[in-house]
C-alpha cells in the first residue's frame, strides 16, 4: 500500500510555500500579486503549483529550466561525437 | 549596461545549432554578452558538425555571434589538473587565455570547478545556470 507521505503535492498554499522558500507569508503573497510566483486562486485561497517553484528545486526558473531540458536531448549524441573527435586531434 | 563575457564549450555551441528552444541557443543569441571559443575548437567543430550532417553554414553562423581567441602551441599539461579528461584540456586553456571569468560548458563532471575557480578565478556553469545568472543581475 503506497503512503501518503511519499506522494509529491500536486500545488502548494502559500504558506507552504513561504516555509521553503523561508521567507515571510506576506512576501509570498506580494510575490504572487506581483507575478512573480503563479497561482490560481480557487475562491478565496490560492494554490501554487510546483512549475511555479522551478527555482526551488533546480535553481532556475521553469523557462530556463525547460530550455535546459530541450538541450539535454541531444547531448548524448553531440558528447559522445565530440569525444570521438577529440581523439583524433 | 555591463557587459559580461563568458567562453563556450564546444558541446554549447554543437547544442546551440541542433535545439532552436535550448537553453545554449538562447545564450548565443545574447547580444549583450561577448562570447569566446578557440581555433582548436573551431577544427573540431568542423569534424563534429560533419559527422552529425549539420550544415557548414550552420557552424560559421554559430561562429560570427563569437569572438575568436587563438591559441598558438599552447602548453596543455599546464592543464592537466583541472580535467579528469586529458582530451578537455585546450578549453581550459582557452578560458584562461580569453581572460573570462564564466566558462559555459554541458561537461561540468569533466572539469575541477573548484580548482578552476581558486587558480583563475573562473565559474563553470551550464548555459541555463549562466542564463539565471544574467537574470539576477539584470542583464536580461
Amino acid at each position: 500500500m503506497l503512503s501518503t507521505n511519499t506522494i509529491t503535492p500536486q500545488a502548494y498554499t502559500p504558506e507552504q510555500v513561504a516555509n521553503m522558500l523561508q521567507l515571510s507569508k506576506n512576501t509570498v503573497y506580494q510575490l504572487i500579486s506581483n507575478g512573480e510566483i503563479i497561482a490560481k486562486k480557487f475562491g478565496k485561497v490560492y494554490r501554487i503549483s510546483p512549475t511555479s517553484l522551478s527555482y526551488l528545486f533546480s535553481g532556475l526558473d521553469d523557462d530556463l529550466a525547460q530550455a535546459e531540458k530541450n538541450d539535454l536531448k541531444n547531448l548524448p549524441l553531440i558528447a559522445k561525437t565530440l569525444s570521438d573527435v577529440r581523439k583524433t586531434l | 549596461m555591463k557587459s559580461f563575457t563568458a567562453y563556450l564549450d564546444s558541446d554549447v555551441l554543437v547544442s546551440s545549432c541542433l535545439s532552436s528552444t535550448g537553453a545554449a541557443n538562447l545564450l548565443l543569441h545574447r547580444d549583450n554578452l561577448i562570447k569566446f571559443y578557440t581555433n582548436i575548437q573551431e577544427n573540431e567543430l568542423k569534424i563534429v558538425f560533419e559527422r552529425l550532417s549539420v550544415p557548414s553554414i550552420k557552424l560559421s553562423e554559430v561562429l560570427e555571434k563569437c569572438t575568436l581567441v587563438t591559441l598558438k602551441s599552447p602548453n596543455l599539461n599546464l592543464y592537466s589538473k583541472y580535467t579528469i579528461d586529458p582530451n578537455d584540456r585546450h578549453i581550459i586553456a582557452g578560458a584562461v587565455a580569453s581572460g573570462t571569468k564564466f566558462l559555459i560548458s554541458y561537461n561540468l563532471k569533466h572539469f575541477k570547478i573548484e580548482s578552476l575557480k581558486r587558480d583563475f578565478n573562473i565559474n563553470t556553469l551550464t548555459p541555463a545556470q549562466f542564463l539565471q545568472f544574467l537574470r539576477s543581475t539584470g542583464q536580461i
